[in-house]
């Protein structure tokens, strides 16, 4: 039996009006609470006033030095920015207001916690004090969270930089573009960073589901426990892999030494902990990456006030549209949810063929045929055109190596937005393998009938409720579709299937440290 | 020199690059026989205490006949049926680079030397006997399977022969250090690959007279992220002194501004593989693994893991892959970008020169950036069973895989940066420029292997360019550029 551990931690701490202060309250509590909470946020004293002094300093640096470029704000924009304004025409130009009203299209919009995850990254942006905004500007983004969003396209939204998406914004919230001085109103990677904040999190609470399920498929399977035996961690050396054996063995404390397979289980039973530990060393960097960058937040053009700590103020041009990292980190993160859901699928098929299970062979009942639809036999296939669709999905975000417009001068796409879309797109894909192999692991067990794992007992009640017991035939399909959006909401918000008590901090959570 | 090897922490890289880099032999410390010696006995009392006990490959069959028991009379005579693992069956035209199968025979070794593969000492003397001799080949095709047999097959086929005892077969062939071994290499000559991308992109912004602000040391102060201030700092150590006055007098195109969060995304890549690749080597990976004796197991346990599935590996030289296609796309643009400027002679010649110049360098990029976006698709789980005869060997690894892709993605990097180097080399030439004063010495370098072109004429490019590639490889593998 394994030894009975304690490693849950309590739930994240909330409370009504989130206040921002300085960067390091750009973190992924804060984003978790205002974007997908929906909770308001306000600016503090100490970051209106950071605000204000930035745009003065910008002021004065831009009126000592008229002659020096400063993208979009003495020159022009783009493919002309080698031409410059004078003070006369840049404040025509600021009163002409934004040159786009939406470009984009595609199947939808961003979702409203999208849209306010990009808001954030903004307003991150703007408290870090490198846009040297207007106060009147901050303050209309942070009020921007109370009143209606701006409907952003889900499609059409990548080029150099990120400022197809804020074409919208600046629609919706007319003051972020003022006609005062102010260096960027938001020429930065805000789109993709906030959204990874939300894959992120969200791969956090996914992860631990995947825990929940495979231990309930390694008891279904009654694979020996050494495969997940404490002793591993010392010989693996691997911190996110002792992670991964320390939630396996929480979830499977209790359950019978006796009984189990007499041989070791199936590969795929066996490399359950390092695939784990491979998914929570992904999701940690991409916490680590997104919070990192929440909290450096930059643009083009950018002020260096002396205030920043950079010697004399000046306003540099520079790439912090474009943010590399965080792409870099939802790719790992898409490429292990592939993984995973083979692995899955792995079980699911093992589960059903007896002479490798040692279980009835298609987890009939004892007597039935497959035909009489009392298993969950046939379902195996289901997997498989959405692994094939993951596949695909979890390819890279690479640069492209097209030139992505007419301006010579954008001549390299940011690839954030699309490994954003990329890996939302397999995380839904892996909710639904992963409820599959939830129902049969469910299933296996009651034909066999043994209990499912004590700590285990309230999820498997849990995943009755979506995929009840099969007593008759009926279309099961409904029932994973069901259970498969259940998993998807459990990803997001503290359901019967994922408490907040049960995130671990073994698993990717804020800080990114196992 | 030789590396001597007296517990897993000796297996580091810097170890594992004397090893395989420096040509260096290990030998096994006392303490590491001592240990050895004792997990042996206690093994074999373990053994002896149940030999009916489900040990793998001892008291079972392997494989798919894992379901089925060895008689206890039978055992040892099992064992010495394998005294010779067999050769591999994979292969293929392309061969792993020796210095990568003299790093499998040293990470084989992390397994033996605290007495986790329950062997007699003999049997690691053996193996490291064998970094004193030639390498086998071992084929780049055909070695993913479940576990790491298919390789290990092919590199200890080539142990010396032996007398062999219970449960020392299976030590040899099972476990993961091939993984290891990979990954070591990636990272070492990731991080010399990725020295070399870092001083040729800063040439290119002094070649294209791009401004110095996105490189500006406050941005060093004003990241959160490690690996963007290290990859400023980088840039800026080639830039150092690099004049202001002459540059362009607005801002560069993206492909220039971008290169520190770029570099960053790269050297998060190279620092994951270091660690991926420090924890790899200094693992134990056996299946069955001996877990030794403590106080509730006085004669130590026996258990069947699945250790010998990296899974962080293969993610770990993918994303690397990734990160060397990126950087062939950011070598293309500066390429094409330095041949078409405004601001720059037309196609990069001198006044008198060939009118085309050198602009065939920018043709040429277009297909190694191809490549190199092949080789950086993703390495997945294998969908295929193949193996899995009976349902027990049902995942493959796949590192190999991502391995091999590695080295077409190493080589197509090196392509491109050799091609955009002699861009950069031919801009400051042509607008009789001179770059930042750390850079001289590697401009010159370059210039070695191809000089400006005055005249096309008899130049064979194509040969010079391969040469500075080659250049660029054998620093790879040294101790860089």
């Amino acid at each position: 039996m394994l030894p009975e551990t304690d490693a849950l931690a309590g739930p994240i701490p909330t409370s009504m009006t989130v206040v921002l202060n300085s960067a390091e309250d750009f973190n992924l509590e804060t984003l978790e609470r205002i974007a997908l909470r929906g909770e308001p946020a306000t600016l503090g004293t100490a970051a209106r006033d950071a605000i204000a002094a930035a745009n003065v300093a910008f002021k004065a640096y831009v009126d000592a030095n008229s002659e020096t470029f400063i993208y979009g704000v003495t020159s022009d924009y783009g493919p002309h920015a080698r031409d410059r304004l004078d003070a006369e025409t840049r404040r025509h130009r600021r009163g002409l207001g934004v040159p786009f009203l939406g470009l984009s299209f595609g199947d939808g919009a961003l979702g409203d916690a999208e849209v306010r995850a990009l808001m954030f990254a903004i307003l991150a942006l703007f408290v870090r004090g490198g846009a040297a905004v207007t106060p009147r500007t901050a303050e209309a983004l942070a009020k921007a969270f109370t009143g209606p969003l701006p409907r952003i396209p889900d499609a059409g939204l990548t080029s150099p930089g990120e400022m197809m998406p804020l074409f919208y914004l600046f629609r919706s919230v007319p003051d972020l573009v003022t006609d005062e001085l102010q260096a960027s109103a938001g020429n930065t990677a805000a789109s993709s960073v906030g959204m990874a904040g939300l894959a992120a999190i969200r791969t956090r609470r996914r992860l631990a589901l995947a825990h929940k399920v495979f231990a309930l498929s390694f008891e279904a399977m009654a694979a020996p426990l050494e495969h997940i035996d404490p002793a591993l961690k010392a010989l693996w050396g691997d911190p996110y892999e002792a992670a991964a054996l320390d939630t396996l063995g929480h979830w499977l404390a209790g359950v019978a030494d006796d009984g189990r397979r007499p041989y070791q289980a199936p590969v795929s039973y066996r490399i359950l902990p390092r695939l784990l530990g491979q998914g929570g060393r992904a999701g940690c960097a991409l916490a680590r990456a997104v919070e990192s960058a929440l909290q450096s937040m930059a643009c083009n053009p950018m002020f260096v006030s002396e205030a920043l700590g950079g010697g004399r103020a000046r306003a540099i041009s520079t790439g912090g549209f474009h943010n590399a990292p965080v792409a870099q980190a939802l790719d790992s993160v898409a490429a292990s949810w592939v993984d995973l859901a083979s692995l899955a699928h792995r079980h699911i098929v093992k589960l059903h063929r007896g002479a490798v299970s040692r279980l009835p062979d298609r987890l009939l009942p004892e007597g039935e045929l497959y035909w009489t639809g009392r298993s969950t036999t046939y379902i195996e296939f289901v997997p498989n055109d959405m692994i094939d669709e993951m596949r695909r999905w979890a390819e890279p975000a690479l640069l492209s190596p097209a030139e992505p417009g007419a301006s010579l001068q954008d001549d390299v796409n940011a690839p954030g937005i699309i490994a954003c879309r990329n890996e939302a797109r397999v995380a839904l894909l892996f909710d639904r393998v992963l409820a599959i192999l939830a129902a049969v692991a469910n299933h296996a067990l009651k034909v066999t009938g043994r209990p499912p794992p004590p700590r285990l007992e309230s999820f498997a009640a849990a995943l009755r409720q979506h995929f009840p017991p099969i007593t008759e035939k009926r279309v099961l399909g409904e029932d994973a579709a069901r259970l498969a959006a259940a998993l998807t909401e459990a990803a997001e918000r503290d359901t019967d299937l994922l408490g907040d008590e049960e995130l671990v901090p073994m698993v990717p959570g804020p800080g990114g440290q196992p | 020199m030789t590396v001597v090897l007296s517990s897993r922490r000796d297996f580091d890289l810097e170890t594992a690059r004397r090893v395989a880099f420096d040509g260096e032999g290990v030998s096994i410390a006392p303490a590491a026989k001592a240990a050895m010696d004792a997990a042996r006995q206690s093994f074999m009392a373990y053994l002896d205490s149940d030999r009916t006990r489900f040990i793998y490959g001892t008291t079972s069959g392997a494989g798919q006949r894992a379901h089925q028991t060895v008689p206890p009379d039978e055992q040892r005579r099992r064992a010495q049926e394998n005294r010779q693992v067999p050769p591999g069956a994979g292969f293929g035209p392309e061969a792993l680079p020796e210095r990568v199968v003299r790093l499998i025979v040293f990470a084989r070794l992390a397994n033996y030397v605290e007495g986790n593969a329950k062997t007699r000492p003999v049997e690691a003397e053996r193996i490291a006997a064998m970094l004193d001799r030639p390498m086998p080949r071992v084929p780049l095709s055909g070695q993913v399977g479940a576990g790491e047999i298919l390789p290990l097959f092919h590199v200890m086929s080539a142990m010396p022969d032996g007398d062999v005892e219970e449960a020392e077969p299976m030590a040899r062939v099972n476990g993961a250090p091939v993984s290891a071994a990979l990954a070591a290499d990636a990272a070492l000559t990731g991080r010399n690959r990725l020295a070399l991308a870092t001083k040729i992109f800063a040439l290119s912004i002094e070649a294209y007279g791009a401004p110095l602000a996105p490189y500006d040391a406050a941005l060093i102060r004003y990241a959160a992220n490690p690996h963007e201030r290290h990859a400023l700092k980088a840039l800026r150590r080639w830039l150092a002194k690099a004049k202001r006055a002459g540059r362009l007098d607005y801002q560069a195109p993206v492909s220039w501004r971008i290169l520190p969060t770029v570099l960053a995304a790269a050297e998060e890549a190279v620092a994951t593989l270091e660690e991926v690749a420090r924890v790899s080597l200094a693992s134990v990976t056996d299946n069955p693994v001996y877990v030794l004796p403590d106080r509730q197991h006085p004669l130590g346990r026996v258990m069947s893991t699945g250790g010998f599935h990296n899974a962080q590996a293969t993610p770990a030289i993918d994303s690397l892959n990734a990160r060397f296609a990126d950087l062939c796309t950011l070598a293309d643009r500066h390429t094409m970008k330095l041949h078409s400027a405004d601001h720059l002679p037309e196609s990069l010649a001198r006044p008198g020169g060939h009118p085309w110049g050198t602009t065939l360098l920018s043709f040429v990029q277009v297909g190694y950036g191809e490549e190199a976006r092949h080789a950086a698709r993703r390495t997945f789980l294998p969908p295929s069973e193949g193996g899995g005869i009976g349902g027990q060997n049902d995942v493959a690894s796949a590192t190999f895989f991502a391995y091999q892709k590695h080295l077409k993605a190493g080589f197509c990097l090196e392509a491109t940066l050799a091609l955009l180097a002699v861009s950069a080399s031919q801009a400051l030439w042509a607008r009789d420029a001179t770059p930042a004063p750390p850079l001289r010495d590697f401009l010159e370098a370059i210039r070695q292997h191809v000089a400006p072109v005055a005249q096309r004429g008899e130049r064979r490019l194509g040969e010079e360019l391969h040469a500075l590639q080659a250049h660029f490889s054998a620093a790879a593998v040294g101790a860089g550029e």
